[in-house]
């Protein structure tokens, strides 16, 4: 039956019409025949699927962005956009800054590189002295001055009084209490682990938000001529004011005057590049043997090579304090990092995908699973949860 | 515990909700849902990727600041194909300008494409040439509309606005077009049918875009 059909091959198929018929729409008389057709000929059978195949990745006007076409695109229009906004929010900030008190905000992070620094000394070496650290890796822990440990799962409040009484308490309900001996040479040591957050109210009444994977160490009271605490980590503050009394932020790598009442310090070990941003007030980052003064809405990022200044938008630097993360033209690489840390859970991202760049908020719900839909939902990525780490990757 | 998560997308009033609100991600989303899209759709006029990128971003910037214009928009998907394609023959236009050309009409063409690599270049040349041949004897109007109605699955109503007719006249416009294939070629039938098939391949290719 039919000969010339047995010398075909796929592409021959292909260009058949009785074939593509039966292919497009199987009824009638090409379907009959076709089926029978391979009842007969077995031995063409794979050519026939082969030609299936070819024609299913048929497309009309297939046009499509070359790699980073759509992301690069999206940038400049977002450089557009808010480059307009600027021109925008120019007349209006300037209204609005008559009426600005002392509210300021700092985001460090820190890479800890400068041997030569002392702090950075001091902080290391406090870090492996505790080694109670090791026995509850999850719980955050208060370690007072009179090596009191008080070590709690959740996420809680700590109010230290000037008489060095302690009080934890979460959702209002005490949970932890103790008096740390006043001392002016040791300092009180709060370990907040990654996964867990915590604030604390310190003597003079300044209050410290401590972000997940953070060590704080404060002074059970501030009586020298300054008030000074050490922060390795995140922690976003409101600085009681007494203008006598300047207070001073030291992170492994550089110090923070602040003049003003507000700000937030982040300085991770892991991360490369450390920032102070600003949100109103005053302050004086030094670093090195310079003094930087920042101005609000301004961020300073600090590395090994370069000390840069820029506008930024501060709630993306601020917004974990409320429980979420917002970020501007951010690569996914690094608000995924923020989010690993957040929740404590290994995610590994896919190359292909660590550059792409995104805009928005992203709220930090109980389950990381939440957090994780929400941007597969938005982006065009996926993940798979195994045992042990989540990976990100293209769809 | 391991699970595979498909993105889910909501609901597109949802969409154009949270935009009204003020939603940035709500706008990203938006962005990352149509800028391709509403490439492939510029290309089938035959400009420059470069020029249709600009207008598309023309148009998103102009959604951003004027997001008002959405208030009454039901349908997000016709509103940015009308802008784009308003933007694109506003482009035209002004070329045409300087060319001296009387034309203010856009000219859309179908292009095939084997995505398989396993067949030979020439073969599959040769079967696009095939495919493509027999788009060339309808009107561009005809193309215009057998793409949008086939190909992105639109609505009558929608291809009708987009191509200023009357959702009915549409309707005559595409059984034409359909009945002139199969003169040419008595396996009109096959055309038809074909579409049909595209169609579902294009839908599930659509969520990935």
């Amino acid at each position: 039956m039919n000969s010339i059909y047995e010398s075909y091959t796929s592409p021959n198929f292909l260009k058949d019409e009785s074939f593509l018929r039966w292919r497009f729409f199987p009824t009638g008389e090409d379907c009959l025949f076709w089926e029978r057709f391979m009842e007969c000929h077995p031995d063409k059978r794979k050519e026939i699927d082969e030609a299936i195949r070819i024609l299913k990745s048929l497309q009309l006007n297939n046009y499509s962005f070359e790699t980073n076409e759509r992301m690069l695109l999206f940038e400049s229009l977002q450089k557009r956009i808010s480059e307009k906004k600027r021109n925008r929010l120019k007349q209006i900030r300037y209204a609005a800054s008559v009426a600005a008190g002392f509210a300021l905000m700092i985001a460090l992070s820190c890479y800890l590189f400068l041997k030569t620094n002392t702090q950075v000394d001091n902080i290391a070496s406090v870090s492996h002295q505790a080694d109670v650290q090791k026995k509850s890796e999850k719980d955050i822990q208060l370690i007072l001055t009179n090596k009191e440990v008080i070590s709690f799962a959740e996420n809680a409040d700590i109010k230290v009084a000037p008489d060095g009484n302690v009080v934890v308490s979460s959702d209002s309900k005490i949970i932890a209490a103790g008096n740390a001996a006043v001392s002016s040479t040791s300092l009180n040591k709060l370990i907040v682990p990654k996964g867990k957050r915590s604030s604390l109210i310190l003597p003079d009444g300044t209050r410290v938000w401590i972000n997940s994977g953070s060590v704080l160490e404060f002074p059970d009271c501030f009586s020298g001529n300054t008030r000074e605490i050490r922060v390795e980590g995140e922690i976003y503050i409101e600085v009681a004011k007494n203008e006598k009394q300047p207070f001073f932020v030291h992170t492994p790598l550089f110090s923070v005057n602040i003049v003003g009442t507000r700000f937030n310090v982040s300085a991770y070990r892991e991360d490369f590049t450390q920032s102070v941003v600003l949100v109103e007030g005053k302050v004086n980052v030094n670093f090195k043997e310079k003094t930087v003064y920042l101005l609000p809405d301004e961020k300073i990022s600090i590395n090994d090579r370069e000390v840069r200044k820029e506008k930024v938008n501060i709630y993306d630097y601020i917004s974990w304090k409320d429980g979420l993360l917002q970020f501007h033209s951010e690569s996914l690489f690094l608000i995924l990092n923020r989010v690993s840390r957040y929740y404590d859970v290994h995610i590994e991202c896919d190359e292909k995908i660590k550059q792409m760049k995104c805009t928005g908020k992203l709220v930090l719900f109980d389950e990381i699973e939440e957090v994780l839909q929400t941007i597969s939902k938005t982006l065009s990525v996926r993940y798979k949860i195994t045992e042990n780490q989540i990976v990100v990757y293209k769809k | 515990m391991s699970g595979d998560f498909t993105a889910m997308y909501s609901d597109e009033e949802d969409l154009i909700h949270s935009l009204l609100s003020g939603d940035d991600m709500a706008f990203s989303m938006i962005y990352s849902r149509y800028a391709e899209i509403l490439f492939a759709y510029g290309c089938g006029f035959g400009f420059e990727r470069e020029l249709i990128k600009d207008a598309i971003q023309d148009v998103f910037y102009k959604l951003y600041f004027n997001r008002n214009l959405l208030k009454d928009v039901k349908n997000l998907r016709y509103y940015l194909y009308r802008m784009l394609k308003n933007r694109l023959l506003d482009i035209n236009r002004s070329v045409v300008a300087f060319d001296d050309i009387q034309s203010d009409e856009l000219t859309f063409d179908i292009k095939a494409d084997i995505l398989d690599n396993m067949i030979a270049e020439e073969e599959k040349k040769e079967i696009e040439h095939k495919i493509e041949a027999l788009f060339c004897v309808l009107t561009s109007r005809q193309r215009e509309a057998i793409y949008l109605r086939y190909i992105r699955e639109m609505e009558y109503e929608e291809i009708g606005k987009l191509l200023d007719m009357t959702a009915p006249a549409v309707r005559k416009l595409v059984a034409r077009a359909i009945k002139r294939l199969r003169e040419i070629n008595n396996n009109g039938y096959l055309l038809f049918c074909l579409f049909s098939y595209l169609f579902y391949e294009n839908f599930q290719l659509n969520g990935n875009i």
